[in-house]
Order: C-alpha cells, then sequence, then structure tokens
C-alpha cells in the first residue's frame, strides 16, 4: 500500500488525529504546563503559603510560563496532592522545596537509568508509586546493569537516527514528547516482561525495560507506542475522554488481565498509532530487508489489536465529547477503503 | 503543612475525575483511581513481534494476543 504525500492512509477522512504533529504537542504542553501552575495556585489558596510561598510561587509561574519543564515538575507534584489529601500531613514543605529543585532541571534529560543518583531517592520512590498501580500485579522496575542501559541507550539513538530519516514529522513528534526516557530493568520471564510504561504524572517521559534488545523498528515501535499514550494524556487534560464506571474492566488486546475501558482506549489509540508509523517506515524505502519484515510483523500485529480494542469501545465505551472525537478517528481510520 | 480548607480536585490537573471523592486520601494503588485519572498506561508484557526478535518463546497465555 503507498501512502499519499503527506504520508496519510489514501482516502482517510480529514481531521482524524492519528498523524503525527510536533505543533500539537507544543500545544499540549503549554496548556499543561499552564494547568498545573493553575494547580498550584489553588492548592496555595488552601493551604497558605505566607510570604516565602508567594515569592516561590512567581519563581514557578516564571519557569511554567518559559518553556518545557521536568517531567519531575508533575510526578512531585502528584505526590503534593497525595500528600494533602490526608487528613494529617506533615511533608508537604519538603514537596514543595523538592518541586523548586525540580524547576532549575532541563527538560531534556535523554536516556536515563532508572534510579539514577542525580535525582533523590525519594523522587524516585514517587515514580516508582505512579507505575505500581496495579493491586493485583506488582510493578517494580529495578536498576539496569550498566551494559544494559548502554545498549539500551544506543539502541533509542539508533531508533531515532530511523526516525528522522524515515519519518521525520513522526521523529520530531516523539522528540517533543519524550524529551526523557527513564531505562529500568525488570523481570526476564516471559510472561512479566513489560516493554514499556508511561503515566500521566510523568508528563515529558517513559520508563522503557532495558533488558529488552530490540532493533531499530522495534525500538520505534515502542517510541511512537509510549509517546502516544501521553499525546492521549495530552487530550485529556482537559477532563475524562469517558464517563464508564471506574470498577468496569473489560478484555485488553494488549493485556492479559482485565483493564478499565480508559486503558482499551489507550491500547487501540497507541495500537492504531504504532501501525500508522509502520506503513509510513514501509513506504519510506529507509528499511532493510530485514526491517521490513519486522515492520510488517508489527504493522498486521497492532492492526489486530486495534481492530479487537474498538469492538471492545463501540460495544461499551461511554465517550464524553472529548473522547467522541478520538473514537471518531480510530472508526475513521479503521473504515478507510485502503484498511479493508 | 495544615490545610485551611478542602482542595477541589476539580482545580486540580489530573485529579478533576475525582471530585466526588474529595474527602478520600489518594491511593494510586485504589482500583477506581487507577481506572479515572489514567494514572498509568502501558505496562504490558512484551509483543509477540518483540518476542520473537529476542528469539523468546511466547508464554502460552499469550498465544491469544497475537
Amino acid at each position: 500500500m503507498s501512502l499519499d504525500s503527506d504520508g496519510n492512509i489514501p482516502g482517510l477522512q480529514e481531521g482524524c488525529t492519528l498523524s503525527p504533529s510536533a505543533a500539537r504537542v507544543e500545544e499540549f504542553d503549554r496548556n499543561l504546563r499552564a494547568r498545573l501552575f493553575d494547580s498550584f495556585c489553588h492548592i496555595a489558596e488552601c493551604v497558605g503559603l505566607g510570604e516565602s510561598g508567594t515569592a516561590n510561587l512567581e519563581l514557578l509561574n516564571g519557569r511554567l510560563r518559559g518553556s518545557s519543564v521536568s517531567p519531575w515538575i508533575f510526578c512531585l507534584y502528584s505526590k503534593l496532592v497525595a500528600e494533602l489529601s490526608k487528613d494529617y500531613n506533615d511533608g508537604a514543605a519538603p514537596i514543595v522545596a523538592d518541586i523548586l529543585a525540580a524547576a532549575s532541571l532541563p527538560a531534556r534529560a535523554g536516556v536515563v537509568p532508572f534510579r539514577d543518583c542525580t535525582v533523590p531517592v525519594s523522587w524516585w520512590n514517587h515514580f516508582e508509586v505512579l507505575f505500581d498501580t496495579d493491586s493485583e500485579r506488582d510493578f517494580a522496575p529495578e536498576i539496569p546493569s550498566p551494559e544494559s542501559f548502554s545498549l539500551c541507550k544506543r539502541e533509542v539513538e539508533e531508533g531515532l537516527s530511523l526516525l528522522r530519516l524515515a519519518d521525520p514529522p513522526w521523529h520530531d513528534e516523539v522528540q517533543g514528547l519524550l524529551p526523557t526516557i527513564v531505562a529500568g530493568s525488570g523481570p526476564l520471564d516471559t510472561a512479566d516482561m513489560f516493554n514499556g510504561a508511561s503515566t500521566f504524572f510523568f508528563w515529558g517521559g517513559s520508563l522503557i525495560n532495558a533488558e529488552v534488545r530490540r532493533s531499530p523498528v522495534s525500538i520505534t515501535d515502542l517510541l511512537v507506542h509510549e509517546s502516544s499514550h501521553l499525546l492521549l494524556f495530552g487530550l485529556s487534560a482537559d477532563g475524562a475522554l469517558l464517563s464508564n464506571g471506574g470498577e468496569e474492566r473489560y478484555t485488553s488486546p494488549l493485556r492479559a488481565d482485565p483493564r478499565p475501558i480508559d486503558g482499551i482506549l489507550h491500547a487501540s489509540f497507541v495500537a492504531s498509532r504504532v501501525h500508522l508509523s509502520m506503513c509510513r517506515l514501509l513506504d519510506s524505502g529507509y528499511l532493510t530487508r530485514d526491517n521490513e519484515r519486522r515492520a510488517l510483523e508489527r504493522r498486521d500485529h497492532n492492526a489486530k489489536s486495534a481492530r479487537i480494542g474498538l469492538e471492545i469501545l463501540n460495544k461499551h465505551a461511554r465517550p464524553t465529547e472529548l473522547g467522541q472525537g478520538v473514537l471518531d478517528s480510530l472508526c475513521y481510520y479503521w473504515a478507510t477503503p485502503a484498511l479493508q | 503543612m495544615q490545610k485551611s480548607r478542602a482542595m477541589d480536585y476539580a482545580k486540580l490537573l489530573g485529579f478533576a475525575n475525582l471530585q466526588s471523592r474529595s474527602d478520600s486520601t489518594i491511593d494510586f494503588k485504589d482500583k477506581t483511581i487507577d481506572a479515572r485519572i489514567g494514572a498509568k498506561a502501558g505496562g504490558e508484557v512484551c509483543s509477540m513481534p518483540d518476542l520473537r526478535e529476542m528469539g523468546l518463546r511466547p508464554p502460552a497465555r499469550a498465544s491469544a494476543k497475537d
């Protein structure tokens, strides 16, 4: 299948949100930083800040208005809210100090090892809390060996190089969504070997498994996959995408355990985008024969996952106005005659 | 640091869906919070193409996902 001059599936309806856009990422980033500052202002109203607190808030405002910030600010903000949600809390003041320290960090840290000592242990502890959210399945990344980290970092660089050559718009979007990549280590048992994970509260970064060896096509798949989770977080920053109850669980096309319907939407959205990305790589003419075979396999695997997810969504999802837009994009995409 | 008044979760980025739980302590492992604030996405096990690329055999339960 040949793509059109914009790198899209021929006949794809206009307005489909699946295509890459670095400009859209910048818009989401600005919105999230503005919303984060508003959140800090609300917290300040609730807790009372005093003179130094007001000055700190102004410092933070300047940083958040200026340009992209470190994902650690979002991580520590979620820690602060959790601490303040307790009836009696005595740990908020150090977290505020940590947030100010995180404000001086660069947004782009590149590939860093999990529990890198340039960041305090307490920050990593909360990072782990954000990823270990499933009460029935422990998720506890570990520090990667120097060898695994070095290989993983090189593979990310090779994947980004391929993307830069073969698909510059998608390369720019990935760079915008993932200025920081945390490489952790996970179980080697294939039944439990995670590939990557992302959280709303680490905007600008994802966690990937440094123990998994990846070809340039495989790492491209992963980077598009994880950054697409972040894109959906950016889309949902102004409200929920679905109004289904939080207790509902459905079969996921990507996981063995039943997932909330939001997870199914994420799975279908990211699988659809990886499908499009693989189509674009295949159309680019930059793949070797081996990588072409890998991209074809990943294209078809993601098509199947996305379609299964979409069937579940069409049956059970109760989308909000915001979510309806995402769902429509998925429906338009998979209804494109060229994909039948 | 003591709260002088309760936070309104609707005004907090990422927590807006918790507004009906304004008297609850946030627990990121809470099943309903996990769903509503989208705390984590992904974390799925490696796909069949990933495992094949590493020369690994997929677990039996993963076969239905391929």
